[in-house]
């Protein structure tokens, strides 16, 4: 983030209600940055996206663009949405379907008075960055998933609004073509100098498309920065288990380091020494319960008695309860001790069902979490 | 928005307040009487009571006819394969709007008890010694109330009830070893019950409305209802303000719980029909398909382009009714109606009034619906509620309530008789279905749409021009259409505020049907329906070539 934010939301709330939907929500957007919101369905991130957008007035907090105050609730202070200019791309694309996709991109200009000849230029010179000059005199229910969300992004970008905001853009998309959406946007983001705002329930889009990632749960922000950041240092059990798979099982701690290193005990008869450092905010102790995790990509898997496996920060031993073939790899049910997780096994190696294997780990990329109750 | 919420309640509310004060609280209204001192005297009326009674007779009999018949119609069209359904369907809505004394002239040809088609074929074939039929009685009366609106809005409001139904749940009953018969028993008419309870109250409410019907036919036989008899009060001389407010209070009483009734089951029916899972499932019919559909065919035709059909031939008949003359057919009471200076000045009121009302009423309920559509909170539901009393409330109790407001309200009172006083009273007339098509077109649009157009820098006003609009107007045109006919077959309501120089040709058409005057009669009658049947073409027409031009 840069050091002056464009867009400052400090202590937003909303209830509708009894039932509170963000709750003393405090963000910061820089210019030209690409913030994502990530959270489960229900954690209040499209109402914070409605509210920086103007379609919800807000019940607590403010909201400052370039140092001007476009909502609060104490002052009374609430710019509607026509006046913000800011842009959005909705989840439904709300492409109106009475005019030609040309009608469409060119209706912002049009708003602003903008001269003929001049709004000709921009929405020929849009259409033709999002690759649809072919179909600039249909009506919008002619066009494709993909091509009505292209059109639904240029109408958000032709008239250069300060800020854009993204409501599940890809979520209507098949796989494939969300995939290569994702790519455009992130070139244009980079090509236009975009400062963003999009909510997303899918953490592959938040991680590939993000400068920084604010992940929400019950209408409030758990953690926000970087994808490395938060992916890499959960700083609580729901953003971990929310940025992807883990392999997760349970242990004991049994000493803990002046460097803050953390020693457990883990697998069968809880005879394996495991070390991590320590992630969450509570301190723990000796004898403590925990859950130990570790995400798959950081897993070798190596077979039973294998001395390289020793080599590493942690080696713990495991079963193979359950393979499944799913093509390009197996998918494994391992048993650690008495917790059983999911492993993906590459291809090449010969895996059985009820084969004995190491798991190796290094102990930076170990976290530990107080035992779920 | 408040100023519109204001203006709409003292219209709709204004009339029936001004009734019930009056008719409960003794006042300016009872002359210093005590108001059971009043009630007396209006009971003491010679006819009051027979009319009440009449009226129940009435609603008794047309309910009993109309709702099996309109039940098991709504069914066939909703749940079996029968060819042509949604066509059908739309029958009955062209009938629901047909003016009710054309098609009522139209029986006359077929039911006369002296001349009728149908009563001269089966004493020719001495089926019957005397004629049978007769129009002008209680069982004429009851006969044109079923056949001309009272299925009609039976089936209008049935058929989407059924079709809503979700098919597995009747499915589930019939896997279970229900029979088909027993299915729909136990099974699917609990299900509709409250849809059932919804349009029996609503069809009842309509029942009461019914005047120009009795007033034609009954007159003759000495049948009066309730409200031939509130008209007979205000145009005897002296006209019997006291009683006429006695009679329409006491109705109100009745009609009022109905509503509350009615609203209060519908807003609490949603439970159980539509289910997430939808499912539609139709019945084939099998080998009775072609016949079901027959009947169908005649029951829809017969309601409507027979009688219409019937009232262009009389239209054109020398002395209505009569083929056995010497000259059967005649242009005379055409070229006689266009040389009469009244029907050419009621012609003109009727178009003036028509396009008025319907200009005035497309304007007003696009932003009346708009705002029940997308207020939130307890304003919404108020203007909604409003917007439903008016198709509720008898036209002549309202068409009492505006004359009341008409003479009480002084911003209102140089304008009586005017044709602007009557437009205002068409437009509350049609608020109700027009308020609702519009509405039901705008919860098609998604908010998405107008949120997108704010946020690239449209304000509200700006929005509603040029997204909500041009979405919505197809549904425009046709409430304007809609609110068109159905102001020039408007006769309860305006019958008590019209004057001489505001006559439109629906009121005209009364005067010579109570003259007896039939040909005269059918030349306006067929008039309306030319009329409407003009304006939904040339609609249609300006419609489908605009679209064209969209693209």
């Amino acid at each position: 983030m840069t050091d002056s934010p464009i867009l400052t939301i400090t202590g937003l709330g909303k209830t509708f209600g009894d039932s509170i939907a963000v709750a003393d929500l405090n963000l910061e957007v820089g210019s030209g940055e690409m913030l994502a919101l990530l959270g489960p369905s229900g954690c209040g991130k499209t109402t914070t996206l409605r509210m920086i957008a103007g379609l919800e007035r807000p019940t607590a907090g403010e909201i400052t663009f370039s140092g001007r105050k476009i909502s609060s609730s104490t002052e009374s202070i609430f710019v509607p949405p026509d006046q913000r200019n800011f842009g959005m791309v909705f989840q439904s694309y709300a492409l109106w379907p009475h005019m030609t996709v040309e009608q469409n991109i060119a209706y912002p200009l049009k708003l602003r008075r903008t001269a003929k000849a001049d709004i000709l230029s921009r929405v020929e010179a849009t259409i033709a960055l999002m690759g649809l000059t072919p179909f600039a005199r249909r009506t919008v229910n002619t066009l494709s998933g993909g091509q009505q969300q292209r059109a639904a992004l240029a109408r958000a970008l032709v008239y250069s609004p300060a800020v854009v905001l993204f409501d599940e853009p890809f979520s209507n998309l098949d796989t494939q073509l969300r995939a290569q959406m994702r790519a455009e946007l992130k070139t244009l983001q980079k090509n236009v100098h975009l400062t963003g705002v999009f909510v997303t329930h899918d953490q592959i889009e938040a991680l590939s498309l993000a400068d920084r990632i604010a992940i929400m749960n019950a209408g409030q922000v758990e953690q926000i920065g970087t994808p490395e950041d938060v992916y890499d240092r959960p700083v609580s059990r729901f953003v971990y288990d929310f940025l992807g798979k883990s392999i997760t099982f349970a242990g004991v701690v049994s000493g803990v380091d002046a460097n803050g290193e953390v020693r457990i005990v883990a697998g069968e008869g809880g005879e394996t020494h495991v070390r991590a450092r320590q992630e969450s905010q509570t301190s723990v102790h000796a004898g403590a319960p925990v859950a130990v995790s570790v995400r798959p990509g950081y897993v070798r898997v190596y077979p039973d008695g294998a001395t390289e496996a020793q080599a590493q920060d942690n080696a713990i031993p495991a079963v193979i309860e359950q393979l499944l073939y799913v093509g390009d790899r197996y998918e494994a049910r391992v048993l650690i001790g008495s917790s059983s997780t999911l492993l993906e096994l590459p291809r090449a190696g010969h895996w059985q069902d009820g084969q004995r294997v190491l798991l190796a780990f290094d102990k930076a990329r170990t976290s530990i979490w107080p035992a779920p109750t | 928005m408040l100023v519109l919420i204001t203006a709409i309640g003292f219209l709709v509310l204004y009339p029936i307040g001004s009734v019930l004060v009056n008719g409960l609280i003794p006042g300016a209204g009872t002359g210093g009487r005590s108001v059971a001192a009043v009630w007396q005297t209006a009971f003491a009326q010679p006819g009051l009571e027979r009319s009440i009674l009449n009226t129940l007779a009435v609603v008794a009999l047309t309910e009993a006819i109309a709702f099996p018949l309109a039940t098991l119609i709504a069914w066939v069209l909703a749940r079996t394969d029968v060819p042509g359904s949604s066509w059908l369907e739309f029958g009955f809505w062209l009938i629901f709007f047909l003016p009710a004394l054309g098609t009522t002239t139209g029986w006359l040809i077929l039911f006369d008890p002296n001349y009728g088609l149908a009563n001269k074929l089966v004493t020719d074939l001495h089926l019957f010694a005397t004629p049978p039929f007769n129009m002008y009685s209680y069982g004429g009366i009851v006969f044109a109330h079923i056949s001309t609106y009272s299925v009609a809005v039976l089936v209008m409001l049935l058929t989407p009830a059924f079709r809503n139904l979700d098919g597995s749940i009747e499915e589930a009953a019939r896997v279970c070893g229900a029979g088909s018969l027993r299915a729909l028993w136990n099974i699917v008419l609990p299900l509709v019950a409250p849809a059932l309870a919804v349009a029996f109250l609503m069809s009842i409410m309509r029942s009461l409305e019914s005047f120009e019907i009795e007033l034609f036919l009954g007159l003759p036989a000495q049948f009066s209802v309730y409200s031939t008899k509130i008209y007979q009060l205000l145009r005897g001389d002296p006209p019997d303000y006291a009683s006429a407010t006695v009679l329409a209070t006491l109705v109100l009483l009745v009609v009022i719980p109905l509503i509350v009734l009615q609203r209060w089951i519908s807003t609490r029916r949603s439970y159980a029909t539509i289910g997430s899972h939808y499912r539609h499932t139709v019945r084939p019919l099998g080998r009775w398909r072609p016949i079901v559909f027959g009947v169908l065919l005649v029951t829809v035709t017969g309601m409507s382009l027979l009688p219409l059909g019937l009232q262009l031939v009389g239209s054109f008949m020398t002395l209505f009714g009569f083929f056995g003359l010497a000259s059967v057919w005649t242009t005379a009471h055409w070229s006689a109606a266009f040389s009469d200076p009244r029907l050419v000045s009621s012609l003109t009121n009727s178009l003036l009034l028509g396009t008025g009302t319907a200009v005035g009423a497309v304007v007003v309920y696009t932003i009346v619906a708009y705002c029940t559509v997308r207020l939130r909170g307890p304003l919404g539901s108020i203007l909604d509620t409003m917007t439903w009393l008016p198709l509720t409330l008898p036209g002549i109790i309202l068409g009492f309530g505006f004359l009341r407001m008409v003479l009480q309200v002084p911003i209102f009172s140089p304008f009586y008789g005017s044709l602007g006083i009557l437009m205002l009273i068409c437009w509350v007339t049609s608020i109700t279905l027009g308020v609702q098509v519009l509405k039901a077109n705008m919860l098609q649009i998604s908010p998405e749409l107008e949120e997108a157009a704010r946020i690239v820098g449209a304000p509200r006003s700006r929005t509603f021009r040029d997204i909500v609009i041009p979405l919505a107007l197809p549904a425009i045109v046709v409430v304007g259409v809609m609110v068109f006919s159905q102001t020039l077959r408007q006769v309860s309501t305006i019958v008590l505020l019209s004057t001489g120089n505001t006559t439109p040709l629906s009121l005209l058409q009364l005067e010579y049907l109570s003259a007896g005057m039939l040909g005269p009669a059918s030349v306006c009658g067929t008039l309306i329906v030319l009329m409407s049947v003009i304006a939904a073409a040339i609609v249609r027409v300006v419609t489908l070539r605009s679209r064209f031009r969209l693209r």
